[in-house]
């Protein structure tokens, strides 16, 4: 049919019908682009999230790790200080396998190591990742003599000889 | 009409152009407006607004990695570093001080006027780091964050307080406390190494800083972390045995105490490879309390001081006439009436008549050994000196070794070589000492003396980092000659005390008067005394020296002061290492006569002559003293150490009997470290 055949109202609608169907295609489009920008907005929230949830527990695994290895540490030398001789001496005497020497002076003890007097009031047991077992480094506690007290001990307790 | 209809719509769209017009300008001064703040913050203030948005969101975290553990040789920890925590305020977050200091005083069982005072400085002073509690352990660090927690304040580290935090540090532990205190030594609250093998390998051990880069939320969680690597520190592998350490360390205090002397050392050393198996020095310190050890003990004597060796010098003087094949050990030497001269200086001694070389050197006879040292001459003598290490430091991994004193040869004095012969105007560190006698022992192959075994890195195949170095000093023949000399020594001579059970012995004594420093002279009542011998004689396992400072118990000599301590010590060592026994010497002959040796030499020190009556008056004395000591008894021939003839007993009240000691030393080895002789077994 020629188009001078038509009436106007019958091209306005074609037009009409036309512009429309394109119009829905435009839409169209522009919701699927609009979904997937939504998408990928969602998708990389998501990660973003993810990351940082992950990242939060490497650094909670890596402070526990952190702390392990330090509790490794402490029971390493709670073990070498209860293999030290001066325990192992106290050890003997308890059990009765050797008599005490008077002149000889103990240096060591597996206690809490701390010297500073910050020791807050004992409080219920604080949570911790790691379970604590053993309280490792050595004191010297108010008892304990220094060398130069051991050493008049030591002279207290010289043995009478000829020369003497 | 129409014409004012049009031009009606005309004004409308005049009307609505200028809104439309006046709205764009309004939006383009706003954009305009927002576009100039924007170029002026990033351009003009972008340095500032991006340290604040790095401050907000990233954390820089400094942490310095534990220091690297020092072990023995069979891997027993004898330094160690542990986390520990520091508590902190940062006053610029403190709004009330008083108030926080109240709370921070009553939770940690501090002073509160103290904490008040520390927080109010701080503050005037804008400080962000106050240090409160300093190198606490985990378990009471948690009993503080409970007891510091505010419900109300959100932070997101603890302690769950305004302006408290806290701060990783490191603490030094060493668990064996006094054990070879002098050769761990120990490092300061900045982990810089301070004595010993902590000074001397500071840069192995020293921990480094480590960077994290922290990022943070908004509520202060970190998300991200970044760390700059480094190279962890290494840890270190000691030649000294734990075990062998304590049995040297129990003789050597027991033997001071016995002797009341002012000081001793004892050295053990691996004569084949030079590995130091112990090293002793007593009295000694415990680097756990360092603020309370006397500074004279922290020094590691055995390689730091220098003393005149006395009679155990005389094996240079020997070994080089040996070495010149001058005589063999069973040639005949003439003491003559016990007293020489040279360059107006006379030497006295107690030994007479003719004897052979090895009677001389197992009496200890002055006059025999200046003899065979004036035969020697003056340039072999001073090159043996040189070839045995003397004069130079021996290259062992401790800090502040001193390398002896030894006169060039012309700089010597008219008796310098006398003199030298008999152990004086020479000093010596007892590792040099004790290194001459390793050659020896080793067939006359110098092995550097080392302590440092191998280095650890992280993972990795320890790189062993000392390969002895080792040098043929003298002949094999000679050092053979040597040790068959100083074999008698312990069998006939001054060194019968240092006879074990099973095993043969060669060492020799040595007792020198010490220079005192204010008269320029030796000082006759002041005693170094000294044994160093080796065991098995002719195929030796170790060598030990022991060397007393001022001893004042007795006759004060090497042979009555070193030489039961030398016992006490390679008896127990020999025994743990399972070196199977050579020798079937009874322990009834283990104590049997003794034969006193008295200082080498009634001499002044020559750059500040003394008088010479002084010196024949101090000769006379000494010579009396000398005299009176003498043994009566003959000698048994030389090579006769089976024959296990009882011999009476002297000094009873001084040592135990033999069956008794070796019921107890054989007590000791049952038991190991469990039982041990109480100090008084070995005294009375």
């Amino acid at each position: 049919m020629n188009k001078r055949n038509q009436t106007r109202p019958a091209r306005v609608r074609a037009k009409q019908e036309q512009s429309s169907s394109s119009r829905v295609r435009t839409y169209l489009l522009m919701f699927v682009c609009a979904s997937t920008l939504v998408c990928g907005f969602f998708f990389a929230a998501r990660q973003h999230f993810s990351s940082m949830d992950f990242g939060m527990k490497n650094s909670r695994l890596r402070k526990q790790l952190d702390e392990l290895e330090s509790e490794k540490r402490r029971l390493l030398l709670a073990r070498e200080i209860s293999l030290s001789p001066s325990e192992i001496k106290k050890a003997a005497k308890k059990t009765g396998l050797m008599t005490s020497a008077p002149t000889q002076s103990e240096v060591a003890q597996v206690v809490s190591t701390t010297k500073e007097k910050a020791i807050p009031p004992q409080v219920s047991e604080a949570k911790s990742m790691v379970v604590k077992t053993a309280a490792v480094s050595p004191v010297q506690t108010a008892t304990t003599a220094s060398y130069i007290k051991t050493d008049k001990a030591g002279k207290q307790a010289k043995p009478k000889t000829s020369n003497d | 009409m129409r014409t004012g209809k049009k031009a009606k719509r005309k004004d409308l769209r005049q009307v609505a152009f200028t809104r439309f017009m006046l709205v764009v300008a309004v939006f383009v001064l706003w954009i305009g407006g927002i576009g100039a703040r924007l170029v002026n913050l990033q351009i003009t203030q972008h340095a500032w607004l991006k340290e604040r948005a790095t401050d907000i969101r990233q954390d820089m975290k400094q942490t310095r990695m534990l220091r690297g553990t020092i072990f023995d040789r069979n891997n027993r920890t004898l330094a160690m570093s542990l986390r520990v925590k520091t508590l902190y305020a940062d006053t610029t977050e403190m709004t009330d001080t008083a108030a926080a200091a109240k709370t921070i005083a009553k939770a940690l069982n501090l002073n509160a006027n103290q904490i008040a005072n520390q927080l109010k400085q701080g503050k005037d002073a804008n400080k962000r780091f106050v240090p409160i509690a300093k190198k606490l352990d985990e378990d009471v660090a948690q009993r503080i964050n409970k007891a510091l927690d505010t419900p109300d304040v959100k932070k997101a580290d603890l302690p769950n307080f305004t302006g408290l935090h806290w701060r990783d540090d490191q603490k030094r532990s060493y668990p064996y406390q006094t054990m070879a205190a002098q050769v761990v030594g120990f490092s300061n609250a900045e982990d810089d190494g301070r004595a010993g093998i902590e000074q001397s390998k500071d840069d192995v051990l020293h921990g480094v800083i480590v960077k994290k880069l922290q990022e943070r939320d908004r509520l202060g969680r970190v998300y991200d972390e970044t760390t700059v690597e480094r190279e962890e520190p290494s840890d270190i592998v000691l030649t000294l045995d734990s075990a062998y350490q304590y049995i040297t360390e129990q003789a050597l205090e027991n033997g001071v105490r016995a002797a009341q002397a002012k000081s001793g050392m004892a050295i053990v050393i691996n004569p084949k490879n030079g590995e130091i198996l112990a090293l002793a020095n007593y009295p000694t310190f415990d680097p756990n309390t360092i603020n309370e050890a006397a500074a004279e003990n922290i020094g590691n004597k055995a390689i730091q001081s220098v003393y005149f060796p006395g009679s155990v010098f005389k094996i240079v003087a020997y070994g080089s006439a040996l070495e010149k094949h001058l005589f063999s050990p069973e040639d005949k030497i003439d003491a003559g009436n016990g007293s020489i001269t040279i360059a107006d200086h006379k030497f006295s001694d107690h030994h007479t008549g003719q004897m052979s070389y090895s009677e001389a050197l197992a009496h200890s006879s002055n006059v025999c050994a200046i003899k065979t040292g004036m035969k020697v001459g003056r340039e072999d003598f001073s090159s043996m000196i040189r070839k045995l290490g003397f004069g130079s430091k021996t290259g062992i991994e401790l800090p502040a070794e001193t390398q002896g004193i030894v006169r060039a040869v012309d700089k010597w004095n008219g008796d310098s070589l006398a003199s030298m012969s008999i152990g004086y105007e020479i000093s010596v560190t007892a590792l040099q000492m004790v290194t001459a006698f390793a050659t020896i022992a080793n067939n006359g192959v110098r092995s550097q003396p080392h302590i440092v075994k191998e280095i650890r890195h992280l993972d990795e195949k320890p790189a062993i980092v000392t390969q002895p170095q080792q040098t043929q000093i003298i002949t094999a023949e000679t050092a053979q000659n040597l040790r068959t000399m100083l074999r008698q020594v312990v069998l006939d001579g001054t060194g019968r005390r240092a006879q074990l059970n099973g095993y043969s012995v060669a060492g020799k004594t040595g007792t020198a008067w010490k220079f005192n420093a204010k008269t320029k002279s030796v000082d006759s009542s002041k005693y170094v005394s000294s044994f160093i011998g080796m065991a098995p004689a002719d195929n030796s396992e170790i060598v030990v020296g022991v060397v007393m400072d001022e001893p004042k118990v007795g006759s004060r000599d090497g042979g009555m002061v070193s030489a039961p301590v030398f016992r006490e010590i390679a008896q127990q060592i020999l025994t743990e290492m399972n070196v199977a026994p050579d020798s079937q010497i009874k322990p009834e002959t283990l104590v049997a006569k003794d034969i006193p040796e008295a200082p080498s030499k009634q001499i002044k020190d020559k750059p500040a002559k003394e008088t010479t009556d002084k010196k024949s008056a101090d000769t006379k004395a000494d010579a009396k003293t000398e005299t009176n000591a003498k043994p009566k008894t003959t000698q048994p021939p030389a090579g006769k150490d089976k024959q296990d003839k009882p011999v009476k007993k002297t000094n009873e009240k001084k040592f135990p009997d033999s069956g008794k000691l070796t019921a107890l030393l054989q007590q000791r080895f049952e038991l190991r470290y469990l039982v041990w002789i109480d100090k008084s077994n070995f005294e009375t």
